[in-house]
């Protein structure tokens, strides 16, 4: 026993001398990304209010329709919606979507109200900038409900009504708005977990050290030299590991709560069992990787593109929506798991399945320490 | 002469590692820089090379300043690093090849250098080998077969046979001899006095810097020759015995440790039996006494008062 | 040329190197962000049918024109709105379209997030329907049949709106250019393996030697300099080749102007790796420095998604970040700008060029430390 706390004291100091280093690392490199991401990627996860979109509006049509269009976008509610710019010509219109000025370019052609009037079809352009998937949709969705007028009337004329009278249907919506505060993690609530998470798994690495240095390195074969029992190596090191990447979480918990106002719930309890768990795997799964390679480049290579994948699919740099159909390879992450634990226990989500995550969670720990050490023993003979 | 050094210093803070120091090394000697930890020839060779900021005094090799001329005065030396200077994702020969050409040397040429550097060191079957998977000695060697492909006309070897085995060692010093056979003058730093005693023509003692001693080792030892040291055991020591010997006319210094009384003194007739008479006139009794012959270690250590290997 | 034909040996003989370099790890972060939608979702619409009659399948067809629509019963409303599955819900109760068929102006129920008016583009077509619907249902005088073909002519109107993405002369580039960001990063992490084999190079001593030879320390540096220029510019084309080729994107009118300005980052790259070799005292130390600075500037710089997502501060410091102004560069080559039009970002690229060659100038005194 006294040789375990030996070890793990030997690591854990190695660790801190590290500074600069691999423990800034964890503490600096998370610390960055969350206050980067919380705010680059807000717009994605903000439930706020949303701007007018800015588009350019060019009329060309001098008829009718082309009044109704103009007094259509005098509205309040489409007021609400679109900041309009009026512009004069295509070119114009193109040279502010070039310059981002506008999001989109709605165009109105000079023929529109001549084709309604002949019964052709007639269209709206709109032009949008690329990428703006939100924005886009808002003002194709604003424009819809212009023309949706203009075909009711139509319709109407069709079934013999000499008089069409068409008045969009305001106030047949009977509202029950409902608050969210609190239930729904904004940009920096999502990626404080979602960065603790992806840093404890780099925590593999240190794992990987250690059991690199206690089996490929002289100065862990000259420890293997002294009376050490096969396993206390093993136990001591990871033992040390993973008190350092803990600590590390906590100050990463601590800070993202009180710098950046973090909400990480009320059961403080749970989500550091989680961590610790989680923490405990990552080290395992290092150790793991050394053992089965036996090479620390090699394995270092490894984790790094596993990290990389697992972050990715636990949607850890930004959301992912897969096909139902493919929702299943979320679950091969360890980082989804753990993941869906920490959002469950902050947001209340349902207990059992957070339950059921802990216990995958235990099973991997168990498969990569059994496997570790089996490892040492090996190479230990 | 081949190199000259005059009034050298050199300066890390306040740290004098290499204080006004005076050298010339003709053409075909085998120059030993010898001195503990520290001494500064590691520092003299940077300066030599021109890696290294002089902060006083000039070097002139092969007659022309270093100043200036460093690219110049560089193509005809070789220098094996104190530390391996050798890529360890290059083959041995391959190496060799590589420095081989920053010397200028190519072609049927440069195969031919690389053959002979190789045999030379002793590496021949090993040219297709990576050093990763040579033993120590084998890297040392290599480490000189990199300085040796364009026969340079000023070896300088800065400590070539430190932490290795027998063999390797006496391979390295029969090519030293060899080099200095066909020719080259060779600069060779060590702390290894045995080595400095059997290759060098011409030795520098050097301590904190400064040049204390310099000759050939005849004269080095002449040097001490006029002073004995006598080691005395005894039995029933006390601390008088220390007293009595300091009154003997001629005795330097005198050291008691346990029941070992070292005594410093010049040479003259009868002292022995003097220190003998003092000894049993304080109460105490000889068991046994040696007087020691000058080596080249102990003049070292008259001159430093540290033994080289501390 | 020794200096330069060597290293670039030893670099293609590190074979675990070179895979990672030009394969792995740029792959990985391509396919990774070029899965990244980072603009706000669009709204998704909770609806919960109570009715099921051919006109509520009509309005739902609607809404789910331009909106995501998911069908909820009536008790997960509260829950998936929590969870952020939708943004608002309609209810159409039971009798709605039999009220609206025969004349009346019956209410659909909503809930709604207090905190976001996300969901007033659906509100506002919900209520252009429906207004459209009671007219029809007017016209129809309470007839069921034809107020039913009024509905079908009106869906099938002749006004549409036809949606197009901007781009100058046909073809989008923007699939290629978020490309070229992670490129760009992948340039910046092969450009810390320049300042770690210098590094190596001090610490295993062979510098030193390679200083006592006849070579001067300027001929060392342009030869290193020129190796990983080479390397980089052979990644610079392999990507380009790739993304024409095998992914099939479209790189604009001008691929060799687009060179040009990638090369020009290819050089500023190399820089800041003799930069970081000078200021870095071990591999591990350059490693680290790297892998803490490198992805947040690639963040920040717009190289993993376009910087008008970013609030206004965020793109304030990203003007001072050199990738910033090369992808700046490639963006206006792209879409078929003269050089002429991207001199000031690449004579800012070329500032900081001599900025870190500058930083990055190992002087000879330097050499036996
Ligand atoms: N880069 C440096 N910065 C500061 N001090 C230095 C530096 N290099 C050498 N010194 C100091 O200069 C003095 C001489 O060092 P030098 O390396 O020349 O000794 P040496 O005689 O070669 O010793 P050794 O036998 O251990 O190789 C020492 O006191 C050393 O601490
Ligand atoms: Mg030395």
């Amino acid at each position: 026993m006294s040789r375990i706390i030996t070890i793990a004291r030997r690591t854990i100091v190695q660790n801190l001398r590290d500074t600069g280093n691999a423990l800034g690392q964890m503490l600096i490199f998370p610390i960055l990304l969350i206050f980067i991401l919380g705010n680059a990627l807000a717009p994605m996860y903000d439930v706020g209010n949303v701007d007018p979109t800015v588009v350019g509006y060019l009329n060309e049509d001098s008829g009718p329709m082309g009044r109704l269009a103009d007094e259509f976008m005098n509205m309040p509610e489409v007021k609400d919606l679109l900041d309009v710019r009026p512009v004069d010509s295509v070119t114009q219109g193109n040279n502010l979507l070039q310059d981002m000025d506008i999001t989109a370019l709605i165009h109105i052609p000079g023929d529109y109200s001549t084709k309604v009037i002949a019964g052709q079809e007639a269209e709206i352009a709109i032009t949008v900038l690329p990428g703006r998937t939100f924005r886009g949709a808002l003002v194709e969705t604003v424009m819809e409900s212009f023309i949706c007028g203009s075909n009711a009337t139509q319709a109407m004329l069709a079934m013999g009504n000499p008089q069409p009278e068409y008045r969009p249907a305001h106030g047949t919506i009977e509202d029950q708005p409902f608050s969210v505060s609190g239930l729904m993690p904004d940009a920096m609530d999502y990626y404080a977990v979602t960065m603790l998470v992806m840093i404890v798994m780099y925590g593999t690495m240190y794992g990987a050290y250690g059991m690199a240095a206690n089996n490929l390195y002289p100065v862990g074969r000259r420890v293997k030299a002294s009376p050490v029992r096969p396993g206390e190596q093993y136990i001591g090191t990871t033992i040390g590991n993973v008190a350092t990447i803990f600590v590390s979480s906590l100050v990463i918990i601590a800070f993202s709560h009180f710098a950046y106002g973090v909400n990480w719930g009320d059961n403080l309890f749970l989500i550091l069992l989680i961590t610790f768990l989680h923490v405990i795997l990552a080290v395992g799964l290092g150790s793991m990787a050394i053992a089965v390679m036996r090479d620390e480049k090699r394995a270092s290579v490894l984790i790094n593109l596993l990290v990389i994948a697992w972050t990715f699919l636990a949607g850890g740099y930004f959301k992912i929506t897969l096909p139902s159909a493919f929702s299943w390879i979320q679950y091969f992450s360890p980082s989804f798991l753990v993941q869906t634990a920490l959002f469950n226990t902050i947001y209340g989500g349902p207990f059992s399945q957070t339950l059921l995550m802990l216990a995958a969670m235990i099973g991997i720990i168990l498969l990569s320490g059994i496997i570790g050490i089996a490892a040492e023993r090996r190479s230990g003979q | 002469m081949l190199v000259e050094m005059k009034n050298l210093v050199k300066r890390y803070g306040n740290n004098l590692a290499v204080d006004n120091v005076n050298l010339e090394i003709a053409e075909g000697e085998v120059f030993g820089l010898l001195g503990p930890n520290g001494a500064g020839k590691t520092t003299i060779i940077n300066m030599l090379l021109g890696l290294t900021k002089v902060d006083g005094g000039e070097i002139i090799i092969f007659g022309k300043r270093v100043n200036g001329n460093r690219e110049d005065v560089s193509k005809h030396i070789g220098i094996v690093p104190q530390e391996l200077a050798i890529y360890e994702d290059l083959t041995a020969a391959e190496n060799v090849a590589f420095f081989g050409r920053l010397y200028g040397l190519k072609g049927k040429l440069l195969q031919q250098r690389v053959a002979e550097a190789l045999a030379f060191t002793g590496l021949s079957d090993k040219r297709k080998e990576f050093p990763k998977k040579f033993s120590g000695g084998m890297k040392r060697r290599l480490n000189i077969a990199c300085a040796l492909m364009h026969r340079p006309r000023l070896i300088i070897m800065d400590e070539p046979t430190v932490g290795i085995d027998p063999q390797s060692r006496n391979h390295i010093l029969s090519s030293v001899e060899d080099l200095h056979q066909q020719g080259s003058t060779i600069i060779y730093t060590s702390h290894y006095m045995e080595e400095v005693e059997e290759l060098c023509t011409r030795i520098a003692i050097m301590d904190q810097g400064r040049v204390i001693a310099l000759g050939s080792k005849e004269e080095l030892k002449e040097l001490v020759s006029s002073e004995e040291r006598i080691v005395v055991e005894l039995a029933g020591v006390n601390y008088t015995v220390v007293d009595e010997v300091r009154k003997i006319s001629g005795v330097k210094d005198c050291i008691l440790t346990d029941s070992t009384l070292t005594v410093l003194a010049s040479k003259r007739p009868s002292l022995i039996s003097s220190i003998v008479d003092a000894i049993t006139s304080a109460g105490a009794e000889v068991i046994s006494l040696s007087a020691e012959k000058p080596t080249l270690e102990s003049v070292f250590l008259t001159l430093t008062g540290k033994t080289l290997r501390d | 040329m020794t200096v330069f034909k060597y290293a670039l040996k030893r670099l293609l003989r590190n074979k675990l190197n070179l895979f990672t370099i030009f394969l792995l790890t740029p792959l990985f972060i391509a396919l990774t962000f070029s899965m990244g939608n980072f603009d706000r979702n669009g709204v998704n619409v909770g609806w919960v049918d109570l009715d099921g009659t051919p006109l509520t399948g009509m309005l739902r067809d609607a809404i789910a024109d331009s909106s995501p629509v998911h069908e909820l019963e009536e008790e997960e409303i509260r829950i998936s709105l929590a969870r952020s599955k939708v943004d608002y819900v309609l209810v159409a109760d039971a009798g709605f379209s039999e009220e609206l068929i025969g004349g009346g102006a019956p209410k659909l129920r909503s809930y709604s997030i207090q905190e976001t008016n996300i969901a007033n583009q659906v509100i506002l077509k919900v209520e252009g329907f429906l207004g459209a619907a009671q007219g029809i249902a007017e016209t129809a005088g309470g007839d069921e049949d034809a107020f039913y073909a009024g509905m079908n002519s009106f869906l099938q109107g002749n006004f549409t709106v036809s949606t197009g993405l901007y781009s100058t002369n046909g073809r989008s580039v923007e699939a290629a250019l978020s490309g070229l960001g992670q490129l760009a990063m992948a340039m910046m992490f092969l450009s810390t393996f320049t300042a770690i084999n210098l590094i190596k190079e001090r610490e295993n001593r062979t510098f030193y030697r390679v200083m006592a030879s006849p070579c001067s320390l300027r001929n060392y540096m342009l030869q290193n300099v020129l190796v990983f220029f080479s390397v980089l510019l052979c990644q610079v084309g392999v990507m380009f080749l790739s993304v024409r080729y095998i992914f099939n994107m479209y790189l604009g009118p001008a691929v060799l102007k687009l060179f040009l300005v990638m090369a020009v980052f290819a050089l500023l790259c190399v820089a800041m790796g003799i930069a970081l070799a000078t200021a870095a005292r071990s591999v591990r130390q350059a490693s680290t420095i790297s892998s803490l600075v490198i992805t947040p500037i690639s963040m920040l710089s717009g190289l993993l998604w376009p910087r008008w997502i970013m609030p206004d501060f965020l793109q304030t410091i990203g003007r001072y970040l050199p990738p910033t102004w090369a992808i700046e560069a490639a963006h206006k080559v792209m879409l078929g700008k003269p050089l002429r039009s991207v001199s000031l970002e690449l004579s800012i690229l070329l500032g900081f060029i001599a900025v870190f060659f500058l930083l990055g100038t190992w002087r000879r005194a330097d050499v036996a430390k």
